[in-house]
């Protein structure tokens, strides 16, 4: 990443954790020494209303309080959104898309002219979680990309955040989707 | 030099560096100095305060009574009478919680009780809206409490430790409340220094130098006052308020050396040669102003940004110096004063200001950001530019601009 | 009188002195007055209850009635205070109290 700062949108579902896992990319990176500022684009809640969460990391204070309207990375929980939130034409670099297969990336991401990084974290969040809550599996398929935190960092607020019995298997969610996720250019 | 001594102190004070959101830097400046009597009522975007200090609490983190009343009425209340008893009290409140909470916000100032409370800015229904702007906050203007605007986790983190050193010395005893945006700051995560607590209660020691409620020498608080009574004591309240304007700049001054920070009761982003200045309050504002003001010196435009961090008393005298070699000025409002001749509740502050000092400029009042409309750091460069244009002409539109209405 | 500037008041109109009501002498606001039948009166203590002044005084001073009854208390009225309200006549459930007209403004 050549800019100073580094624009990511996290795109979910009310109830799928988009406001988390953006708290949890920012705090890893002032655990770091970064600056970083995270915030959601709240309606009132709803589960299932489509949620917007931005995060804003940098090496410098970030003095901008206005949402991003073109992220350097887009982290997508459901291919349903992609249209909702025109994501593939406002994407900078990467989107990070959570899909059932390759070729449905290659369907819905046409358009795309970055780099996707393809997860299925349905199957990997169901695996660990019982449920598909699949926002610590995103975290694991975005650090693919983002080298300005680190795997064990987001690890260690993944524990503080879920407690020590969701933590372990959001963890090792985490895990498998950052060895899982594919980088397709 | 002095930046060095600063780091070098803050080294020694800063226990952590958190991600908080701006409620929770408000949660552990509560915990950090030491309160008696925590009294709220949950009303969103302010829930998250009270729910990390009822936290605090049953963890045995903070040794307070926590008091979940049925009401921002009586959470208000419960903590006036536990002030009014000598204890060290917070509460915190948003939106339609602070307009129930009205009749007491009076009392409270009026009984000049050194009361703290925290208040992420919202919109008023009707219609009904959770989001953020400061209505609720320009609501309570009048009630006689001193009135901080924060603009970052950490400076709202800052200014309840001011706060607790403000409200309770004894030449202002009044009550202090520190706001600041709803959601765009009370729901973003930041970075915040978080101080041992040790330094903190160093600079905060309980100061009780005031009459309290005690059954050992009985006194009466809260009587009746008739009218012969009733000015007089309602003047020694708007005078103490206006005094302690003095006292806020002392003990910002105190503050900034014991924590090696720089607040001001105003402040200045590249405004000394500026020919545009927006005025502007709170973290979204005056955030994408400065970032705004960055892209405009790119471009050759001098800009600046005067940021009003101490709304009530109002800094007059600052904030004329600071203004007073500007071209065009424009005040940024996120609330409203219907029907008033501008629309904007601050743009008239900043006129009444100019005129007690004979100082004729140019003013735009533009109202912005209402019930969290989206506010780009772009919209504060075209205002720049529009500024730049005024300055040209040397015509300005003497009626409030409505940014981003659709009309 | 001089009376006291914004400057010389207690702050936050607070009553420093315990009990200077005592000072304010409302029995002058009184229409009629209450009067207790001594030998009525049952020592039931209800008027001193209700009394919202108050202005029922409780007096160690023993008292004798026509029928031969004794009593070591009795209730008597605090003129200076009592703003004539009539509770105490009003709840004395041997009607031993008696509101009576004020002559020439009590």
């Amino acid at each position: 990443m050549g800019n100073s700062t580094v624009e990511i949108t996290f795109y979910g579902r009310g109830g799928q954790g988009a406001v988390t896992a953006a708290q949890i990319i920012a705090q890893a990176a002032i655990r770091r020494g970064l600056f970083a500022s995270a915030f959601p684009e709240y309606g009132a809640e709803r589960r299932g209303a489509p949620v917007r969460a931005y995060v804003r990391l940098s090496r410098e204070p970030v003095l901008a309080r206005e949402p991003i309207e073109r992220p350097d990375i887009s982290v997508v929980f459901d291919t349903r959104l992609l249209n909702v939130f025109n994501i593939p034409a406002i994407t900078r670099r990467y989107i990070v898309i959570n899909a059932s297969s390759k070729d449905e990336v290659k369907q819905v991401l046409s358009s795309f002219n970055g780099t996707v990084v393809y997860v299925n974290a349905y199957e990997i969040s169901t695996k660990h979680l019982g449920k598909p809550i699949v926002n610590t599996t995103m975290l694991g398929a975005l650090l693919k990309v983002l080298d300005l935190v680190d795997l064990d960092t987001v690890k260690e607020l993944v524990l503080e955040t879920f407690g020590k019995k969701l933590g372990k298997s959001n963890v090792e969610a985490l895990e498998e989707a950052y060895k899982m996720a594919e980088v397709i250019v | 030099m002095a930046v060095a001594k600063a780091l070098s102190v803050r080294e020694e004070l800063v226990k952590e560096r958190l991600g908080l959101t701006s409620n929770y830097a408000a949660a552990y400046a509560v915990k950090a100095v030491d309160v008696d009597v925590i009294a709220a009522y949950p009303i969103t975007p302010q829930t998250t305060i009270i729910e990390k200090l009822a936290e605090f609490v049953a963890n045995g983190e903070v040794d307070a009574e926590y008091i979940p009343v049925e009401s921002e009425h009586s959470a208000l209340s419960a903590v006036v009478g536990a002030s009014a008893a000598g204890a060290r009290v917070f509460t915190a409140t948003a939106a339609q919680g602070l307009e129930f909470m009205h009749e007491v916000l009076h009392i409270a100032s009026g009984l000049r009780l050194p009361i703290v409370m925290a208040v992420p800015g919202r919109a008023l229904s009707a219609p009904i809206s959770i989001h953020g702007d400061y209505q609720d906050i320009m609501n309570a203007r009048d009630s006689g409490w001193i009135m901080l605007i924060a603009s970052s986790a950490q400076e709202v983190y800052d200014s309840i430790i001011m706060a607790y050193r403000i409200a309770e010395d004894s030449r202002v005893l009044l009550p202090v409340m520190v706001s600041y945006d709803g959601f765009l700051m009370s729901h973003t995560t930041e970075p915040v220094e978080i101080y041992h607590e040790e330094y903190v209660r160093k600079f905060t020691p309980r100061n009780l130098s005031r009459y309290r409620l005690d059954p050992r020498s009985p006194i009466t608080i809260g009587v009746i006052a008739s009218p012969e009574w009733y000015y007089e004591i309602k003047y020694q309240a708007i005078h103490a308020l206006k005094e302690s304007k003095s006292v806020i700049k002392e003990i910002h001054g105190e503050f900034n050396k014991f924590f090696g920070t720089n607040y001001d009761i105003i402040e200045k982003y590249m405004v000394d040669d500026a020919d545009y200045v927006l005025i502007t309050y709170g973290g979204a504002s005056s955030g994408n102003a400065k970032e705004a003001a960055k892209r405009a010196r790119e471009r050759g435009l001098r800009a600046g940004v005067v940021r009003i961090r101490l709304f009530r008393p109002f800094p007059t005298e600052e904030l004329v110096n600071a203004i007073k070699d500007a071209k065009v000025i424009a005040v940024i409002d996120r609330a409203l004063t219907p029907g008033n001749t501008y629309e904007g509740p601050v743009f008239s502050d900043v006129i009444t200001a100019l005129y007690s000092s004979g100082v004729e400029k140019p003013v735009v009042s533009v109202v912005h950001g209402i019930s969290q409309r989206t506010m780009l750091a772009d919209d504060f460069y075209n205002l720049y530019k529009m500024l730049d244009e005024y300055a040209k002409t040397g015509e300005y539109p003497r009626r409030t601009v409505f940014m981003g209405l659709r009309t | 009188m001089k009376q006291l500037t914004w400057k010389d008041l207690p702050l936050g109109g607070y009553v420093l002195e315990p009990g200077n009501a005592r000072k304010n002498l409302t029995g002058t606001w009184r229409t009629e007055r209450p009067v207790i039948d001594q030998d009525a009166c049952i020592r039931c203590r209800i008027c001193w209850m209700y009394c919202p002044e108050p202005a029922i005084l409780e007096l160690k001073k023993p008292y004798t009635t026509k029928s031969g009854k004794k009593y070591d208390l009795t209730y008597e009225i605090d003129y200076d205070h009592c703003k004539g309200c009539g509770i105490c006549a009003h709840e004395c459930p041997v009607k031993a109290i008696k509101m009576v007209p004020e002559v020439g403004g009590g």
